[in-house]
């Protein structure tokens, strides 16, 4: 919409109208007995979700659940990574889930388990051992930085990090 | 606690006979209890609630993502909404936000962004907190996530309700703006509630006992809605189990 602000109902009298100074009250210009929260727009540089599909023409299918078409129209770069590349067009088959269209996508990435450790609804759940061996090495600078190094900057790419993570996880099994 | 229930199975309880029929109710995420609950009441009393689970794909009827649900929650569809609270002071101010200096917070909670909205807009909030301490219940919360009331003039359906702890519910009457004893859980005293609250609590004479669960509720409880909780919290039933 690229609006530079929103009134918001709510917000009024909790902390954050102290806590975040860019957040003003107004009386409501159309109703001047209501007092009304306004918050400056977000216009995020890059945008990036995970789909359960894409197709050549950047038109993803995702989770309804999450706000994937709002970051997509908010943002100057919107990258998807999916599942699945489909021939044919999605915008012109019937879906379950949120249509995200190509003309908000910049590119589709084929990345299948991209949202590991979190879930992809219908597809598979959270890897629940792996999110807290991240929430422990989290705790500290240096326990995250060896997490950093082993998996994200270690990997040479998305396939190695995943076969990482497999072999992480026999070798738990192991141990247990 | 006492009986062959559990606390959680307690408040789940507590919480069911609490939602109405037709109710439309929605839960926040990481929140197994009220879930369950949730559940549970319309598998006993309110086949025709209408439930939005978050963090459940199938109790989820959007698919314009939490900027559906937060427009539907603003324009007054939401009779019930469910949160935590890490902190709850007397006049039912809830901190979800940061522990500590807000400059240099102890601790930052994920929990606050939804409920600076919907706790102004939900027409019953109720808040559920499986610890029932001084570091929860203090004289004043670090920081206000939603305040207990507000003035008039503010865009306001509904509010605080009532809070459900392990030990006692404890009701909000927007007049005085204050929170007081509504009934302590089985084998709980006055005194304990007390001596685990930091700030004066005013109680009815003599105090109801939160009704215990009926074996009909647990037999539900631990078979169609732990089978139905456990798709979108298996770590919550399996550490129940």
């Amino acid at each position: 919409m690229n609006v530079p602000f929103a009134p918001v109902r709510g917000l009024l009298h909790t902390d954050y109208m102290k806590v975040r100074p860019d957040f003003r009250t107004i009386a409501n210009p159309y109703d001047p007995a209501e007092e009304i929260a306004l918050v400056p727009a977000i216009a995020p540089d890059v945008a990036v979700f995970h789909g359960f599909r894409g197709d050549r023409f950047g038109n993803v299918v995702t989770s309804g659940t999450i706000d994937a078409k709002l970051i997509a129209q908010a943002s100057r770069v919107t990258l998807a990574s999916v599942e699945q590349v489909v021939d044919g067009d999605l915008a012109r088959e019937p879906h379950t889930g949120a249509l995200v269209s190509g003309m908000h996508v910049t590119a589709v990435v084929h990345a299948p388990r991209g949202a590991h450790p979190t879930a992809c609804a219908g597809h598979y759940a959270d890897d629940a051992a792996h999110i807290r061996e991240y929430v422990r090495a989290a705790a500290a600078d240096e326990t995250f930085r060896a997490y950093l190094e082993r998996y994200v900057l270690g990997t040479r790419d998305h396939r190695a990090y995943l076969a990482l993570v497999a072999e992480a996880r026999v070798a738990a099994a192991g141990r247990a | 606690m006492s009986g062959d229930f559990t606390a959680a199975e307690l408040m789940a309880v507590a919480i069911a006979r609490r939602l109405r029929d037709g109710e439309t109710i929605a839960v926040g995420s990481v929140s197994p209890i009220p879930a369950s609950a949730c559940l549970l009441a319309q598998a006993r009393h309110a086949p025709s609630a209408r439930l939005i689970l978050l963090g459940s794909p199938e109790h989820f009827p959007f698919d314009g993502g939490l900027q559906e649900f937060y427009n539907f929650a603003v324009r007054g569809g939401l009779d019930v909404f469910f949160a935590s609270g890490a902190q709850i002071d007397a006049h039912g101010n809830f901190n979800l936000s940061v522990i500590g200096d807000p400059a240099r917070p102890r601790v930052r909670l994920p929990g606050g962004r939804a409920n600076g909205v919907l706790a102004f807009v939900a027409r019953r909030l109720l808040l559920f907190r499986t610890e029932h301490s001084r570091r929860v219940f203090v004289p004043r919360v670090d920081f206000v996530t939603a305040p207990g009331t507000t003035p008039p003039g503010v865009y306001r359906l509904g509010g605080l309700e009532a809070v459900i702890t392990d030990l006692a519910v404890l009701e909000f009457r927007r007049e005085p703006g204050r929170l007081e004893v509504g009934s302590l859980h089985p084998g709980v005293t006055l005194d304990r509630v007390q001596a685990c609250t930091g700030f004066p609590l005013v109680a009815p004479a003599p105090v109801p006992v939160t009704p215990a669960p009926a074996p009909e509720e647990l037999a539900l409880l631990r078979g169609p809605v732990r089978e139905r909780l456990e798709a979108f919290y298996p770590e919550f039933v399996r550490q129940q189990a």
